[in-house]
C-alpha cells in the first residue's frame, strides 16, 4: 500500500505541522517530567541526609517532594498519550475488524476530547478557589499543588486533538508497555 | 447505581479506551447522576496521589532502572554462576539465585525480567537450553522480585490500604524464598528427566573474583532491608537512598552511566511511574462513590451468606484475583480492588498484612498467564518465541509458584512471623 492522505480532507502538509506541535509538546512535557523526578530523588535524599547527618529534620522536603509526585503523574500522563503508553485493555477490540476499530478510536478521541475540557475548566475554578489557602509546610499556595490538574489537561486535550487529526495507527502494541515496569 | 457504575466502567475499558480516563470518566458520570458537581474532581484527583507512602514508586522505579542500565545485572549472574552454575540444570539455578538477589534492589517483576532476562536467556541459549524453557524459568523467577523487599505493587496496596509498608516488606521475605526453593526444586526434577547441561565447577579464585565485582551492589539490599527492619529508613526513604546509591555506582563505581544518558532513564522512569499513578489519581473519586454507596458492604452481605469462614474467602479471593490476573493489569487490579477489600478483610478479621503479601503474589502469577501476562510478554519478546510455547513450557514452574500461594494463605504466620518479630521490638 502506499502512502494515502489520511480522510477527513487532511493534507500531508498538515499532518507535517502536527507533527511539529506534538515534538514541540512531548519536548516540553519531557523536561519538566524530568525535572519534577529530579525534584524528587532530590527532595527525599536530603531529608534523610539531613536527618542523619545533621540530626534535624527538613519541614518541607516531603512537602515538595509529593508536589513533584503529583505534577510528574500529571504531566507523564499526557505525554504517555502521544506514546500510546496508557494502560488499556484491548482484548474485545483485538477482535473487531481494522475499520471498526478505527472508527471506535476517533468516537473514543471525540469523548476524551470533552472529558479533558472539563477537566480543565473544573481544574482551573479549584485552583482560583484554593489559591488564596497555604501549603502546612512550604507555606505557598496550593495553586501550585492543583494548577498541575487544568495545566496536564490542557497537555492531554492538545495531545487528543493532534491524534484525532492524524488517524492514529491502529493495531499498535500499547498495552502499556512501557507502564509495564511497576509490576 | 453500583450496576450503572459497573457498566459504564466495562464498557469503556472494553471499548479500549486507556484504563485511567475510563476511572476518571465513570467517576465524573456518576457523580453528576448522583447528584453532585464535578467540583470536588480536582481535589480527590490530586489528593488521590499527594502521598509520601507513593513516592516510593517512582524512586525504587528509577534505582531498579539505574541498576539494570548500570550493568549490576551482569555482575550479579556472573556471581551466582560461580556459585550453582556447575550443579546440573545449573543456568536455571543461576537464574532463581540472581531474580532473588535482584529482588531485594528492584521491586518490579517485569523490570527485573527485562533486565536479567537480557542476560540470562541469551547465556541459557548458548549452553544447549531450549529458548522456550529459558524463558520461562526467566519469567517465572522474575516474580520473586516484588515478593521479595522492595515491592512496588505492596508500595501501592500499602498506600491504598493503610497497611505499614514496611511490615508488607518483610512479610514477603520467608515466602519469597519458597518461592525460590519450589522453583528450584522443580528445575532439579526437570534437570534429572531432560539431563539439563551444567557448567564445570568454578574455582575458589573466581568465585571471590565475582564476588569483589558484585559487593558494591549487595550493599543495597543489605542497606534497604537493614534500614527498613533497623526502624531507620522509612520504605520512601529506603527507595531515595536505592535510588541516590545505583545512581552513585553507576557514575562513579561501575562508570558505566554517563551524565548525558540520565535525562532519558529520568523521563522513561517518569513516564512508566505516570501512567500508574494517573490510575490512581481517577480512581480516587470513584473510591469515594464506592465509599458512599456502601459497595463494600453489600459484597460482605452477600459473602456472609456463602461463608464466615476466613479460609475459605481467601480461597475464594485467591480463585477470583488468579482469574482477573489473566485479563487484567495487574496495578490496576489492586488500585480497583483494594478500596472494596480492606473493610471486607476487616470484618473477617484476617490479618492486612497476611492478605496484602498473598494478594501481591497472587497477581505476580498473573504475569505470567495470557492473555495480558507482562512478565510473559517481554521473555517471549527477548526469547523470539510464541506464548503457546511458553505456556507449555511454564507449566511446572506455575504449579511451584501456586503451591508457595496455597501454602502462605493457609500457613499465615509464614507471612506474619518475621514482621511481627521486627516489630514488635518497637
Amino acid at each position: 500500500m502506499g502512502p494515502t492522505p489520511p480522510a477527513g480532507g487532511v493534507g500531508p502538509r498538515d499532518g507535517v505541522t502536527m507533527q511539529a506541535v506534538q515534538d514541540v509538546l512531548n519536548r516540553v512535557l519531557y523536561v519538566l517530567m524530568g525535572i519534577a523526578l529530579t525534584v524528587i530523588v532530590a527532595c527525599v535524599a536530603v531529608e534523610v541526609f539531613f536527618r542523619f547527618a545533621l540530626n534535624s529534620s527538613l519541614p518541607w522536603s516531603g512537602e515538595l517532594a509529593t508536589m513533584g509526585l503529583v505534577w510528574m503523574s500529571l504531566l507523564g500522563g499526557s505525554y504517555a498519550i502521544s506514546k500510546q503508553a496508557n494502560i488499556r485493555i484491548e482484548i474485545l477490540v483485538s477482535f473487531f475488524p481494522a475499520r471498526l476499530r478505527q472508527r471506535l478510536e476517533v468516537l473514543t478521541n471525540l469523548v476524551l476530547l470533552a472529558l479533558f475540557a472539563s477537566l480543565f475548566v473544573v481544574g482551573l475554578r479549584y485552583t482560583l478557589v484554593i489559591a488564596p489557602a497555604r501549603t502546612s509546610a512550604l507555606v505557598v499556595s496550593q495553586a501550585f499543588f492543583y494548577a498541575a490538574v487544568p495545566v496536564s489537561a490542557a497537555f492531554m486535550f492538545l495531545s487528543t486533538l493532534i491524534a484525532l487529526r492524524q488517524g492514529s495507527p491502529v493495531g499498535h502494541p500499547g498495552s502499556g508497555a512501557d507502564g509495564a515496569a511497576a509490576r | 447505581m453500583t450496576t450503572v457504575l459497573a457498566l459504564i466502567l466495562a464498557a469503556l475499558v472494553g471499548l479500549n479506551v486507556p484504563l485511567a480516563f475510563a476511572l476518571l470518566l465513570t467517576s465524573c458520570i456518576v457523580m453528576l447522576l448522583m447528584g453532585n458537581s464535578l467540583e470536588m474532581i480536582p481535589q480527590m484527583f490530586v489528593g488521590g496521589i499527594q502521598s509520601f507512602v507513593l513516592l516510593a514508586v517512582p524512586l525504587f522505579m528509577l534505582a531498579g532502572g539505574l541498576m539494570n542500565e548500570a550493568g549490576v545485572t551482569d555482575r550479579l549472574f556472573r556471581l551466582t554462576r560461580a556459585l550453582v552454575g556447575h550443579i546440573a540444570g545449573g543456568l536455571a539455578h543461576v537464574n532463581v539465585l540472581s531474580n532473588l538477589i535482584m529482588a531485594g534492589m528492584s521491586g518490579s517483576a517485569v523490570a527485573d525480567a527485562t533486565g536479567l532476562g537480557a542476560v540470562e536467556i541469551p547465556a541459557m541459549q548458548k549452553q544447549g537450553y531450549t529458548a522456550k524453557f529459558a524463558a520461562a524459568i526467566t519469567a517465572a523467577s522474575a516474580t520473586i522480585g516484588p515478593i521479595f523487599p522492595p515491592s512496588i505493587p505492596m508500595v501501592i496496596f500499602g498506600g491504598l490500604g493503610n497497611v505499614s509498608v514496611g511490615k508488607l516488606f518483610l512479610g514477603g521475605a520467608v515466602p519469597a524464598l519458597f518461592m525460590a526453593g519450589f522453583l528450584m526444586v522443580a528445575i532439579s526434577v526437570l534437570a534429572r528427566r531432560r539431563g539439563l547441561p551444567r557448567d564445570r565447577k568454578a574455582s575458589w579464585a573466581e568465585f571471590g573474583r565475582c564476588l569483589r565485582e558484585s559487593a558494591t551492589a549487595l550493599v543495597l539490599p543489605a542497606i534497604i532491608i537493614g534500614g527498613i527492619i533497623g526502624g531507620i529508613f522509612t520504605p520512601t526513604e529506603a527507595a531515595g537512598v536505592a535510588a541516590v546509591y545505583a545512581l552513585f555506582l553507576g557514575l562513579f563505581v561501575y562508570r558505566t552511566l554517563s551524565l548525558r544518558m540520565l535525562p532519558r532513564i529520568f523521563a522513561a522512569t517518569a513516564m512508566s511511574t505516570a501512567v500508574v499513578m494517573l490510575i490512581i489519581a481517577a480512581t480516587s473519586p470513584l473510591r469515594w462513590v464506592i465509599a458512599a454507596e456502601r459497595i463494600p458492604d453489600a459484597i460482605f452481605r452477600l459473602l456472609s451468606n456463602v461463608t464466615s469462614s476466613p479460609a475459605v474467602l481467601l480461597l475464594i479471593l485467591n480463585i477470583i484475583f488468579l482469574i482477573l490476573g489473566c485479563v487484567m493489569e495487574t496495578t490496576a487490579i489492586i488500585v480497583l480492588s483494594t478500596p472494596i477489600l480492606m473493610p471486607l478483610i476487616a470484618a473477617f478479621h484476617i490479618d492486612p498484612v497476611h492478605f496484602g503479601v498473598v494478594f501481591v503474589l497472587n497477581l505476580m502469577i498473573g504475569l505470567l498467564t495470557p492473555p495480558v501476562g507482562m512478565c510473559m510478554f517481554v521473555v517471549c519478546a527477548i526469547a523470539k518465541i510464541s506464548v503457546e510455547d511458553f505456556v507449555k513450557e511454564s507449566i511446572p514452574f506455575f504449579i511451584a509458584l501456586l503451591a508457595v500461594l496455597f501454602l502462605i494463605t493457609y500457613v499465615p504466620s509464614l507471612v506474619t512471623w518475621l514482621p511481627n518479630l521486627i516489630f514488635s521490638r518497637f
